[in-house]
């Protein structure tokens, strides 16, 4: 019995360990990466207690926004940037936290569904995708992965995804009424460096419903972390004038003694 | 370096080992009735560890999106495990007794999906055990109903009610978990009440939002036997995505205490062995 178990324990062990790793996002053919229900089979999971400070990341820069659409304060977007303590590269980290079930629209009420989250500046770099799980009982997986910017039902393409290289969809489904409240942390993995703050970094998108109509698509777009390539400023280059400068200086000082 | 490889590799196993939790959990009486489940598997109370390894796999079949779907495990090994500790608490093996497949079931006049009905023994405690599972929106059905809540009904019999106990597990990796279950006829959107009869699983089964397909949502009863009835099974679409909010019954295994009623062709069977028995004594005392 204590043999079986612990080589019931080993093939779970593998298997599960099999699945940690970020998966790169393909540039072309089937762009769209898929996860699977169970966690401990989906290539997209992390691992079980996967946390980026246990893995040579601290934490660079964190946002919290509100995300407000149609008026209504609809819940909170985390946007955390990590870095390796090794060779510097980044980790983008997202999360989404609904507060509200429905929104009223008029005189009508509709549930509030949040579908695709879709980060903005990834262009030129490598981009590979995991998620992880925050320790909440509501964290929902991530459904699939694409470097697009289509989203569920985006008409008249769905389901076709178009490369878009400077863009990554995260595919979920959080829904206050249908229990899933909170993302986990989706996780992208670059080779940037460096860091800034765009305008339009992060959007929220509901689907539209079949018919298109109730609800309709709504999306809320936002400020937030992405990637640079360190270009310097004016002053560095005058910095390195002048230091040219008093090299020739000292040279010509040199040749004339 | 190499000490925090260790390290790290050391806690991937240790998590590992804890991939999941849970057992089979008594359902409530009385308030709270509902019982939430959790989107994290270290933390759901009613998922059985399992894998493909673990179980007799004798039907599947390949989707539209060529992936290979288990439909009839003849047999379920399972780990059940602390949600505290994350310690295997004990384990058993579901053994199928018999099943029904109940093909093309309707909402709305129209062929949504099939729903498969098993009985299972559990070698831990020798008990019965109900599973349901529901695929929807398979070729030729209707692709967009959405299931919020699947019922078994038959848990109480001429004032006797039976324990319900609920577990899921996935049979495989594409389905969808059980999101709660309460002694209730009520579905999403719906006040629970306590109904004796009913079991109320709650779920998200739709093909459109990419789950067609549910886990093996189980119940534990303390009933001695199964029987079948007309209405065994409910299901029921809440209208989340503007689809009527319909309620539906079809056939399936209810338990009971009365044992069944042997067939017709079971006494012609005792008869002639009775017969037999006689013939022989006759032989035997003329020898």
């Amino acid at each position: 019995m204590r043999i079986k178990t612990i080589a019931l324990s080993l093939m779970l062990g593998l298997g599960a360990h099999a699945a940690h790793a970020f998966v790169a996002l393909p540039e072309s053919g089937t762009l769209r990466v898929e996860g699977v229900n169970n966690a401990a089979a989906d290539p997209l999971f992390l691992g079980f207690g996967w946390n980026p400070l246990n893995e040579g990341y601290t934490r660079a820069a964190r946002r919290i926004s509100s995300v407000i659409y149609d008026g209504v304060d609809l819940g909170t977007f985390y946007d955390f940037v990590y870095r390796n303590t090794i060779d510097n590269t980044l980790l983008f980290a997202s999360r989404f936290e609904m507060d509200i079930g429905e929104i009223s629209v008029g005189n009508v009420e509709y549930d509030v569904e949040i579908n695709d989250i879709l980060r903005r500046g990834y262009a030129n770099y490598d981009v590979s995708v995991g998620w992880y799980d925050s320790g909440t009982n509501s964290d929902f997986r991530l459904q699939s992965t694409a470097h697009t910017s289509n989203g569920v039902r985006t008409r008249p393409t769905n389901p076709v995804d178009v490369f878009d290289d400077n863009v990554v969809d995260f595919r979920t489904d959080i829904s206050v009424e249908e229990g899933n409240a909170t993302t986990g942390w989706y996780v992208l993995k670059t080779n940037a460096t460096e860091f800034t703050y765009l305008v339009d970094a992060v959007t929220i998108r509901q689907a539209p419903s079949i018919d298109g109509m109730s609800p309709p698509l709504r999306t809320a777009t936002f400020e937030g972390f992405a990637p640079v390539t360190a270009v310097p400023e004016p002053e560095t280059y005058a910095m390195l004038l002048a230091g040219l400068g008093l090299i020739g200086f000292a040279a010509r000082r040199r040749t004339k003694v | 370096m190499k000490l925090v490889h260790v390290a790290v590799a050391t806690v991937l196993v240790g998590a590992s080992l804890g991939a999941a939790a849970g057992d089979f959990v008594e359902l409530n009486k009385s308030f709270p009735l509902r019982l939430s489940a959790s989107n994290n598997q270290l933390t759901d109370i009613y998922y059985l560890e399992t894998n493909i390894t673990m179980m007799t796999i004798t039907e599947s079949f390949q989707d539209v999106r060529n992936r290979n779907i288990p439909l009839i495990a003849s047999s379920i090994t399972y780990n059940a495990r602390s949600t505290d500790t994350l310690a295997v608490t004990g384990s058993g093996t579901l053994s199928l007794l018999e099943y029904r497949l109940n093909e093309d079931v309707q909402l709305a006049g129209q062929a949504i999906g099939d729903i498969y009905d098993f009985v299972y023994r559990d070698s831990r405690d020798n008990k019965l055990v109900f599973g349901t599972r529901v695929l929807l929106g398979l070729p030729g059905q209707q692709q967009n109903a959405e299931l919020n809540n699947v019922f078994r009904y038959g848990f109480e019999e001429d004032g006797t009610t039976f324990d319900a106990a609920a577990a899921w597990l996935f049979l495989s990796n594409f389905d969808l978990r059980l999101y709660s279950a309460a002694r209730s006829d009520q579905g999403l959107k719906q006040m629970d009440v306590f109904d004796p009869d009913a079991v109320s699983f709650q779920s998200d089964i739709n093909l459109s939002e990419g789950n067609p397909y549910s886990g093996l949502y189980l119940i534990k009863t303390n009933a001695t036997y199964y029987t079948y009835a007309d209405n065994a099974i409910g299901y029921f679409q809440a209208g989340e995505e503007s689809q009527p909010v319909v309620k539906a019954f079809t056939g399936g295994f209810i338990p009971t205490n009365t044992a069944p009623i042997p067939e017709p062709s079971t006494y012609a069977m005792l008869l002639a062995g009775l017969g037999m028995i006689g013939v022989i004594a006759r032989r035997r005392m003329r020898a």
